[in-house]
């Protein structure tokens, strides 16, 4: 059969087919009920459209704090009445566990700490009196420095954290001038795997390191001791002091060495006041390990050449 | 059930009713049935004309003829459905005319592009004279049409048996025109493996 003859052959098609063909065709209407849904979805698609970019290009006012950063402060006086204790929390990706002895640690600190993932493993001694801090905006003169008292989730922006300052307890603090040599690799055998720092004073020969800088110091004014931070880590940086019973503890911070464990040194120079009449022994160091290589670098970018001391 | 499907059931009523009354007019020889039918189906019986011829004035002639031809019908034939038998004798005759124009190469319409559509799956040139053979062809061809959704076999006979165009399929049915082609080539290819099964090509 060809398609002539096809067509033909339909003439004789059912009448009722041929009705149906050649009836009205009533178009299928819409129901105001599946519109409204439609329209409706259709504006917040476009409000979703206008306002998503401007959101996305907005700052927000407040943000995660900077990844990987937290800080206990623990400030212990005499028989651990006061605890004073600042925590920086964060959003912590890794799972780091506290090492902390202090005695005076209260059982709140502990438990904020815990909750907040700390990444500082403190080394210190029962008693000691530990800090670690970021003075963004060191004082320039002797004032009385809040520290907080209870535990404070800080809020700050991206890799710039920010020193919480809440509910002050009176202490009085200083600014002592800090000079800072690179890190110098060292024969392995020279330094132990532990990170340590030695104290003595800086010889005429020690002061060439600095140059200029250290010989502005007027030696009668300025006891010049130079601080031998050695060991395996990648780099370190003294963050604070604390003076107490005519010692001064240091707090040092360092950055482990993830890779390849090369031994460094890092020489500091530190001009205490000669009134001070500190004398080598009366330093000590409190040293910690930073994880966190945004927040180490924060603490070595302040550029304020010196470190705050409390007393 | 709805206002509309009532209303549209009374109107199938009026039809009806019409259709018995113009019927009855033509059994009686009132030539006002002529009138009537032009003006009850005027409309519907151009679009089919024109569809095939692709002219106004074939068109019109063409009507004509179909309204002679059932006023020399009726009596004695008695449809029973109207619309259908008119429309019927009016395709007749606007293929008939459609011929003979192609004959003298004048104008043209929508009946030869539906012709080179069915090619596709009637390849066979030979003219087939026995009824029997296009008596099952065309029962095949309803049953297929019954299996069919009722926008589709409708899509398919105006089409192939009124030849209207892509166009005008796609305003009525409320389908863009590619939907419609694409509709009317997946018909041809289902109707295709229908008569293959049915053993008929």
């Amino acid at each position: 059969m060809n398609p002539e003859q096809f067509i033909l052959m339909m003439n004789d098609l059912p009448d009722s087919v041929i009705d149906s063909a050649n009836s009205p065709v009533v178009r299928p209407k819409h129901k105001i009920g599946y519109m409204i849904p439609a329209v409706a979805a259709c504006f917040i698609a476009l409000i979703a459209a206008a306002v998503y970019p401007k959101l996305r290009m907005q700052t927000p006012e407040i943000t995660e704090p900077p990844a990987a950063i937290v800080t206990a402060e623990t400030t212990a006086r005499n028989t651990a009445e006061t605890t004073a204790v600042t925590v920086y929390t964060t959003a912590v990706s890794r799972e780091v566990t506290i090492q902390t002895t202090a005695d005076t640690v209260s059982q709140t600190v502990a438990e904020t700490v815990t909750a907040a993932e700390p990444v500082i493993q403190n080394e210190t001694k029962p008693g000691t009196e530990t800090a670690l801090q970021t003075d963004t905006k060191p004082n320039t003169e002797i004032t009385d420095s809040p520290v907080t008292a209870q535990p404070i989730a800080a809020t700050t922006l991206p890799d710039e954290p920010t020193n919480e300052q809440s509910e002050p307890i009176t202490e009085q603090s200083m600014l002592i001038p800090v000079l800072r040599a690179e890190p110098v690799l060292t024969e392995a055998n020279q330094v132990t795997q532990e990170v340590i720092c030695e104290f003595q004073e800086a010889t005429e020969e020690e002061l060439q390191t600095w140059g200029d800088e250290a010989a502005e110091f007027d030696r009668s004014s300025y006891k010049l001791i130079c601080a031998t931070i050695s060991g395996c880590c990648q780099d370190a940086v003294i963050v604070r002091g604390t003076i107490m019973n005519d010692d001064c503890q240091l707090l040092i911070a360092y950055l482990k060495e993830t890779d390849m464990p090369e031994p460094i040194q890092v020489k500091y120079l530190l001009a205490f006041p000669v009134e001070l009449e500190f004398q080598t022994d009366n330093l000590h160091a409190s040293i910690s390990h930073v994880l966190g290589e945004n927040f180490f670098h924060t603490l070595l970018d302040d550029d304020s050449k010196s470190i705050t001391i409390q007393y | 059930m709805s206002f509309l499907s009532i209303e549209r059931q009374n109107a199938k009523a009026v039809i009806a009713i019409e259709d018995k009354r113009i019927l009855l007019m033509l059994n009686n020889r009132d030539e006002q049935a002529l009138t009537a039918t032009a003006a009850k189906y005027g409309a519907l019986c151009r679009s089919v004309a024109l569809d095939i011829l692709g002219n106004e004035q074939d068109a019109e002639e063409c009507i004509n003829d179909a309204l002679l031809a059932i006023w020399n019908a009726i009596p004695p034939a008695q449809p029973e459905n109207y619309r259908a038998y008119l429309l019927k004798i009016l395709r007749n005759i606007a293929l008939d005319r459609y011929k003979a124009k192609q004959r003298d190469k004048r104008g043209s319409g929508q009946y030869a592009d539906a012709l080179d559509e069915l090619a596709e799956i009637l390849p066979g040139t030979q003219n087939t004279e026995d009824t029997v053979e296009q008596r099952e062809m065309l029962e095949a061809v309803s049953r297929f049409l019954e299996t069919l959704p009722k926008t589709q076999s409708d899509l398919f006979v105006r089409r192939y048996w009124r030849f209207s165009s892509f166009e005008d399929l796609a305003h009525d049915y409320g389908m863009t025109v590619n939907h419609v082609r694409v509709t009317l080539t997946r018909l041809r290819k289902r109707l295709q493996k229908y008569l293959r099964k049915e053993g008929l090509l």
